[in-house]
C-alpha cells in the first residue's frame, strides 16, 4: 500500500471503489430495518381530470397489506417550501392533496404492505374511478405565455434587417430524462418522534427542509441520510412525492416504510428535461463576425401552477446564447408551454446542453453559408468576456482548446466540403462546438478532524453534501491529502448526512469548487494550531507527535466557503469538442467513431474522476444527440416506452474512444483559493452539435431535430433529394 | 403482480398435462419475457409450470440435422462453432440482438415465443386487441414508429421482434411439441406464427398446454451461406426497426437459390417468397437485389410515423444480400 500523500491535480485511486465494487456501500434503497414495511405507489392512468372515488376495500384485503393511502386519508401535511435555500418540491401542495389528476402517472394512492411482492399486489387491487377533462401534451399542441424576463442589448431587429447576412433557423429538442441508473428510493421510519430518511437525494438538507415543514418539525428533528447516490444528473433535487408519502405511512405505522421506484415511475413521475422549440436568428458581416443574434424559446412546464408562478424553474436556454459570443445586438425571448405532463426539472446542464445544440448548430449553418472553417468562425466571435455583462472572464483559455483540440483531432486537414470523406460505403464527417458552463460556487462547510490512533493519525472529512456517484469522497481526501502531506488511506470521508456540517445541493457542478476549498481552509488552521507544537521552525511536521505534545487525542477545524460575490469578473469554463461520425445514409445509421474533448476548468483537483467526468458528459451528449427521447402518446398521454429497454442510453457499442484532456496551470484563483471549477456538466455540451456538425459534413444533410434518429435522417434525406440545397 | 403458483416440471409430459389442465397456466423457461410481463400486470398467469430444468438444453447435431432443445439458453446457440459454421444467420441473428445477461438467461423456445414490444401492450391500461380482444388498438392512433408494415389488420399492427425467428423462417425448420392430452406435433416453422387478423391474441398454432421440446434444422447447403442484417436505433442491446435474414447459392455468378425475411417490419417472422422466386436466375448483383427487395415491400402499408421502415427494410434486404455475394466461400 502507498504511503506518500496524492497532490491535486494527480491521479488517485478512487478511495470509496472498493466498497462500491463489493457491495458494502449502501445506497437508499439497501436499508433494511427491523420491521420494515414496503410501499408500491398507484398512479393515475388519465392525464388529466379528476379523481371520483377510490375503491381500496380488495387492495385493504389483500394478503399482507398495513394501509393504503389516498387523498381520502392521507392526514394533515404542512405546506412545502419551494425556492432555494429551503428545499424544493416539484410540486408546492403535498402528495394526494386532493382529487386533482395534472399528469399520467401522478400518484394517486400508495399501498403499504408486509413484502414488496404484497404490496405490487394490493396496488394493482386499488380500483380508482375518473372523470377525464381533456388534456395536451405535446408542445407543437398548446398555447405558451412569454415569460417577462427577456434579456437584451442594442437593437436586434434593425441588425438582423440591415445585415450583410442572415440566418434563421429552429432547432429542437425533445424531452430526455436524466434516468439514473438508481431509481429513486427512500426508507422513512421514526425514532423517538424523530424523522429519519434514507433517501436518494442530491441535497440532504432540502430534503431536511421540506420534511420539517410538511412534519411541523424543527430542522433538527429530521435526519436525512444518502452517502451513497448511484446517479442522479439532476433527477434528485426536488424532494420527491413518495418520501413523504413513506414518511407518512411510516408514521402512522409506527414501522420503517421502504418506497422504491420502478424505472417506469422514474421515467414518468420525475420530472424530465422540458421539450425546446429554439428559434435562432442570426445576422453577420460577410467575415462571419456577428452582428445580432435573437434566440426565441418555447419549452413546456406543468399545467398545475399558475405561469406567473413558475419558478424557480423553466429550461434556461439563453443563459448560455447571451454571453458566448461576441456580438453586439441580442435578444432573448422565452415562451412557455404548459403540457399535462410531471414538472420539468433539471438535467446536466440544463439551459447550455438545449442552448448549445440550437446556437452552435446554427453558427456551423453561417460557417458553411460563408465558405469559413466552423473553427475560424469560433476564433472570428471570440470574447474574453461574459458578452452580456461586459464582465471580464477572471480566467479564460478557450482559444487554447480551441489549438490542442484541434490539434489532437487533426482538424487542419478537414476539406471544407461535405461528402469530401468515404470509408467503404459509408461516409466520415468533422464536425466540432464550443462547450462551456459558468463557474457555480455556494457557501459550504467542511470540517477535518485528526485523531490520534494506535500510533498514528487518522484524518476525518465531513461535509453534508451528497457524492453522486461522481468522486466527492475521493476530490475531498485528495485535497485533505494535498493539505496535510497524509496518505489517502489514513483519511475517512464522510458525506450524505444532515448532522454533518452544512453543504449546499450537489448540482451546478458546485460542489467541489465549494467544498475543496472549505477543505483545505479547515487544513489550514489545523496546520496552524499543530505547528505551533514544533520545537523548531524546520522541524518536520508530525502530526501525531504535535498532537501529543498539545497534550490532545484529537483535534478538529471547520473550513467555510461563502457564495461567489465577484461583482467584477465572470467565472466560465469552457471546453472544444471535436468529433468524428460514420454515416450509412441509406440505413438511416449515424455512429460517433472519435471524440476529442479539451477543457479549460480551472485547477483539476482530482485527474481520475475529473476524466471520468468529462468523458462521462460526453456520453450523455452522444445520448442527447442520437437515441434519447421520451414520447407521450398524445391520445392517451402516456409515456411510450417508458423503462430502460425503451428509453434508449448509449451502450458500450454506441460510445468510441473518447480523448479528453484540459490545460495544465490556469487555476481561477479569483474563483476560489484552489481555483477549481466543477466538472460535472461541461462535458455534455457541445456534443450533440459536433455531431450534427459532422453528420452534414459527411453527406451534406442539415439535421435539426434531436435525437438524430435513423426515420429522422432518411426523412431528411428524402428532403435534401426533393430540394437540392441551395447555396447562398 | 398476482399471486400465482409456482410448479416445477418433473417431466416433459407432466409439465404439458399441468399447464394443460389449467386454464390460467403458462410456462416459465428464461422468464425473461414472462417475469417482465407479469410485473407489468400484462400477463396474470395463476400458475407457473416451470420448464427450465427439463431434459430440453441440448444441441444435436448430425449430417442430416441440428435438434436444438427447446430450453438451450441463446448464448449456448449462438456460441456454438458447429452451428456458426452449418447456419450462420442463427449465430449472426443472436448475437445482434439481446444483452449478454438476456442471451445467457432466455431460452431458444421463449425467444421464438417472445411477445412484441408494442408499448401498448405492454401498458395494461391501454387499448390492445392482443392483451384483452376487443378492446381496440391504441397504437394505431398513436405513436405507431415502430409498428409493422406487413402483416397487419385492422386490429393490430404490433410488430414480432424476435431475431432467432426471423432466421428460422429461411432455414426450413421444424418444431416439435408435446401437447397436454400426450400427443406430439411436427410443425413447419412456416405458418407457425399467425397473422394477427381477427385474432391478435393468438399469436401461434399452439394449443393452450402444448410445449416445445425440440427445434430442428434440416442440413441446407445454402444455409452455409447465410446473413443476418439489422438496423437499430443503438448498436447494441435493441431491437430491430428492419432486419433481414437472407441465404443465397449462387453459381458463376448466377442466382440458383435464395432465401429472405423479413424482421422488426411485420407481425410475424415474414418470409419472402417473391422476392426470393424473382432472383432465380438472376445475376446476384445489387440491381437485382433491389428489385428482389422492392417486391418484398410491395404490400407494406404505413400508418403515421412508420413510414421510413418501409424504404429502411429495402435496403436492409439489399445490403444483406449484397454483404452475403461479396462474401469469399
Amino acid at each position: 500500500m502507498s504511503t506518500t500523500s496524492p497532490r491535486i491535480g494527480g491521479f488517485a485511486d478512487r478511495i470509496d471503489a472498493r466498497s462500491k465494487v463489493t457491495g458494502q456501500a449502501r445506497y437508499a434503497a439497501d436499508v433494511v430495518l427491523p420491521g420494515l414495511a414496503h410501499a408500491a405507489l398507484v398512479g393515475s392512468t388519465i392525464a388529466s381530470g379528476r379523481v371520483l372515488g377510490v375503491d381500496t376495500a380488495r387492495a385493504e384485503q389483500a394478503g399482507g397489506v398495513l394501509l393504503v393511502l389516498t387523498h381520502l386519508n392521507r392526514g394533515p401535511l404542512g405546506d412545502l417550501p419551494n425556492g432555494d435555500g429551503d428545499g424544493l418540491t416539484a410540486d408546492p401542495r403535498p402528495p394526494l392533496a386532493d382529487d386533482r389528476v395534472h399528469y399520467r402517472g401522478q400518484i394517486v394512492a400508495m399501498v403499504v404492505a408486509e413484502s414488496p411482492e404484497e404490496a405490487a399486489h394490493a396496488a394493482s387491487l386499488v380500483d380508482v374511478r375518473y372523470e377525464p377533462a381533456p388534456f395536451v401534451v405535446d408542445i407543437d399542441d398548446a398555447d405558451a405565455t412569454r415569460l417577462a424576463d427577456a434579456p437584451r442589448r442594442g437593437d436586434c431587429a434593425a441588425a438582423l434587417r440591415a445585415a450583410p447576412v442572415t440566418l434563421d433557423v429552429v432547432y429542437s429538442t425533445p424531452i430526455q430524462h436524466p434516468c439514473p441508473l438508481e431509481p429513486h428510493a427512500a426508507v422513512a421510519h421514526w425514532v423517538d418522534h424523530d424523522l429519519v430518511v434514507h433517501d436518494t437525494t442530491q441535497w440532504v438538507r432540502g430534503d431536511q427542509a421540506v420534511l420539517a415543514r410538511a412534519f411541523g418539525l424543527p430542522r433538527e428533528r429530521v435526519r436525512v441520510h444518502a452517502p451513497f447516490v448511484g446517479g442522479s444528473f439532476g433527477a434528485k433535487v426536488f424532494t420527491a412525492a413518495h418520501v413523504l408519502l413513506a414518511a407518512v405511512a411510516a408514521r402512522r405505522l409506527q414501522r420503517p416504510v421502504k418506497a422504491v421506484l420502478r424505472s417506469s415511475e422514474v421515467l414518468t413521475a420525475v420530472g424530465p428535461r422540458a421539450a425546446t422549440r429554439q428559434r435562432i436568428q442570426l445576422a453577420a458581416e460577410r467575415d462571419g463576425r456577428l452582428l445580432a443574434l435573437r434566440h426565441h424559446t418555447r419549452s413546456h412546464c406543468a399545467t398545475d401552477r399558475g405561469v406567473a408562478d413558475l419558478d424557480p424553474f423553466y429550461e434556461p436556454t439563453s443563459g448560455v446564447t447571451r454571453m458566448l459570443y461576441a456580438c453586439p445586438h441580442y435578444e432573448a425571448v422565452h415562451d412557455v408551454v404548459p403540457l399535462h405532463l410531471a414538472k420539468p426539472g433539471w438535467m446536466r446542464a440544463p439551459g447550455e446542453a438545449t442552448g448549445l445544440w440550437a446556437l452552435e448548430g446554427a453558427l456551423d449553418e453561417l460557417a458553411c453559408a460563408l465558405h469559413l472553417d466552423p473553427l475560424a468562425l469560433r476564433l472570428r466571435n471570440h470574447s474574453s468576456r461574459d458578452a452580456h455583462t461586459g464582465k471580464p472572464h477572471a480566467s479564460e483559455h478557450l482559444r487554447e482548446c480551441y489549438e490542442q483540440g484541434a490539434e489532437r483531432f487533426g482538424w487542419a486537414r478537414r476539406d471544407l466540403r461535405p461528402r469530401s470523406m468515404r470509408d467503404g460505403d459509408a461516409w466520415l464527417g468533422w464536425g466540432m462546438a464550443t462547450a462551456t458552463y459558468p463557474g457555480n460556487r455556494d457557501p459550504a462547510s467542511v470540517s477535518v478532524r485528526l485523531d490520534r490512533e494506535r500510533g498514528r493519525i487518522h484524518a476525518t472529512v465531513s461535509t453534508a453534501g451528497a457524492d453522486l456517484g461522481t468522486g466527492m469522497y475521493t476530490m475531498l481526501a485528495v485535497v485533505v491529502a494535498d493539505a496535510l502531506d497524509l496518505p489517502l488511506e489514513w483519511i475517512t470521508v464522510e458525506l450524505g448526512d444532515t448532522r454533518l456540517p452544512p453543504c449546499p445541493v450537489t448540482g451546478g457542478s458546485n460542489l467541489t469548487a465549494s467544498t475543496a476549498p472549505a477543505a483545505r481552509a479547515a487544513c489550514v488552521q489545523l496546520r496552524r494550531r499543530l505547528l505551533a507544537f514544533r520545537r523548531a521552525p524546520d522541524e518536520s511536521a508530525d502530526w501525531h507527535e504535535l498532537l501529543s505534545r498539545a497534550g490532545l487525542d484529537q483535534v478538529e477545524a471547520v473550513g467555510t466557503t461563502d457564495a461567489v460575490h465577484d461583482d467584477a469578473r465572470a467565472h466560465h469554463s469552457f471546453g472544444a469538442v471535436f468529433v468524428e461520425v460514420r454515416v450509412a445514409p441509406e440505413l438511416g445509421r449515424i455512429r460517433v467513431t472519435r471524440v476529442v474533448g479539451v477543457y479549460d476548468v480551472g485547477q483539476v483537483v482530482d485527474a481520475t474522476t475529473t476524466r471520468s467526468q468529462l468523458i462521462g458528459g460526453i456520453v450523455f451528449g452522444i445520448g442527447q444527440a442520437l437515441l434519447e427521447q421520451l414520447v407521450h402518446d398524445p391520445m392517451h398521454g402516456l409515456p411510450v416506452h417508458a423503462d430502460l429497454a425503451g428509453y434508449l442510453l448509449p451502450t458500450h457499442a454506441d460510445v468510441p474512444e473518447i480523448d479528453v484532456d484540459w490545460l495544465e496551470d490556469v487555476p481561477d484563483l479569483a474563483f476560489n483559493t484552489i481555483g477549481c471549477r466543477g466538472v460535472g456538466e461541461i462535458g455534455i455540451t457541445g456534443v450533440a452539435p459536433a455531431i450534427a456538425s459532422a453528420v452534414h459534413h459527411a453527406i451534406g444533410v442539415r439535421l435539426r431535430d434531436l435525437p438524430l434518429t435513423p426515420d429522422r435522417l432518411l426523412a431528411a434525406l428524402a428532403d435534401a433529394s426533393a430540394r437540392p440545397e441551395r447555396a447562398k | 403482480m398476482r399471486p400465482f403458483t409456482y410448479v416445477e416440471g418433473v417431466s416433459v409430459a407432466d409439465a404439458a398435462a399441468a399447464v394443460h389442465a389449467t386454464p390460467a397456466a403458462m410456462f416459465l423457461a428464461g422468464g425473461t419475457t414472462v417475469v417482465d410481463l407479469m410485473k407489468l400486470g400484462v400477463l396474470a398467469p395463476d400458475t407457473l409450470v416451470d420448464v427450465h430444468r427439463l431434459p430440453l438444453g441440448d444441441i444435436e447435431l448430425d449430417d442430416r440435422r441440428a435438434r436444438i432443445g427447446a430450453c438451450v439458453r441463446n448464448a449456448q446457440l449462438a456460441e456454438h462453432p458447429e452451428i456458426r459454421a452449418r447456419w450462420p444467420v442463427v449465430g449472426e441473428a443472436l448475437q445482434s440482438g439481446m444483452s449478454p445477461q438476456l442471451r445467457n438467461m432466455s431460452t431458444v423456445a421463449g425467444n421464438v415465443l417472445q411477445r412484441t414490444r408494442c408499448p401498448y401492450y405492454r401498458d395494461p391500461h391501454s387499448a390492445c386487441n392482443k392483451r384483452v380482444p376487443g378492446s381496440g388498438c391504441a397504437a394505431r392512433t398513436g405513436w405507431d414508429r415502430d409498428a409493422a408494415v406487413l402483416g397487419t389488420s385492422p386490429r393490430c399492427i404490433a410488430v414480432f421482434p424476435s431475431d432467432l425467428a426471423t432466421a428460422l423462417a429461411i432455414l426450413d425448420a421444424i418444431i416439435y411439441t408435446r401437447r397436454g392430452d400426450g400427443g406430439a406435433r411436427r410443425l413447419p416453422f412456416d405458418g407457425f406464427h399467425r397473422l394477427p387478423g381477427d385474432t391478435p391474441e393468438r399469436e401461434t398454432i399452439l394449443d393452450h398446454g402444448e410445449l416445445v421440446t425440440h427445434f430442428e434444422l434440416p442440413d441446407l447447403a445454402l444455409a452455409r451461406r447465410s446473413h443476418y442484417f439489422k438496423v437499430r436505433d443503438r448498436a447494441s442491446y435493441d431491437f430491430a426497426l428492419a432486419a433481414a435474414a437472407v441465404a443465397l447459392d449462387v453459381e458463376r455468378g448466377l442466382v440458383r437459390d435464395a432465401r429472405i425475411a423479413l424482421g422488426g417490419v411485420a407481425t410475424r417472422p415474414w418470409r419472402c417468397s417473391a422476392a426470393e422466386q424473382s432472383l432465380r436466375g438472376k445475376r446476384a448483383e445489387p440491381a437485382a437485389f433491389r428489385a428482389a427487395a422492392d417486391l418484398a415491400l410491395a404490400d407494406a402499408v404505413a400508418g403515421a410515423h412508420n413510414g421510413f421502415k418501409i424504404e429502411l427494410a429495402r435496403h436492409v434486404i439489399t445490403r444483406a444480400l449484397t454483404e452475403l455475394a461479396i462474401r469469399p466461400g
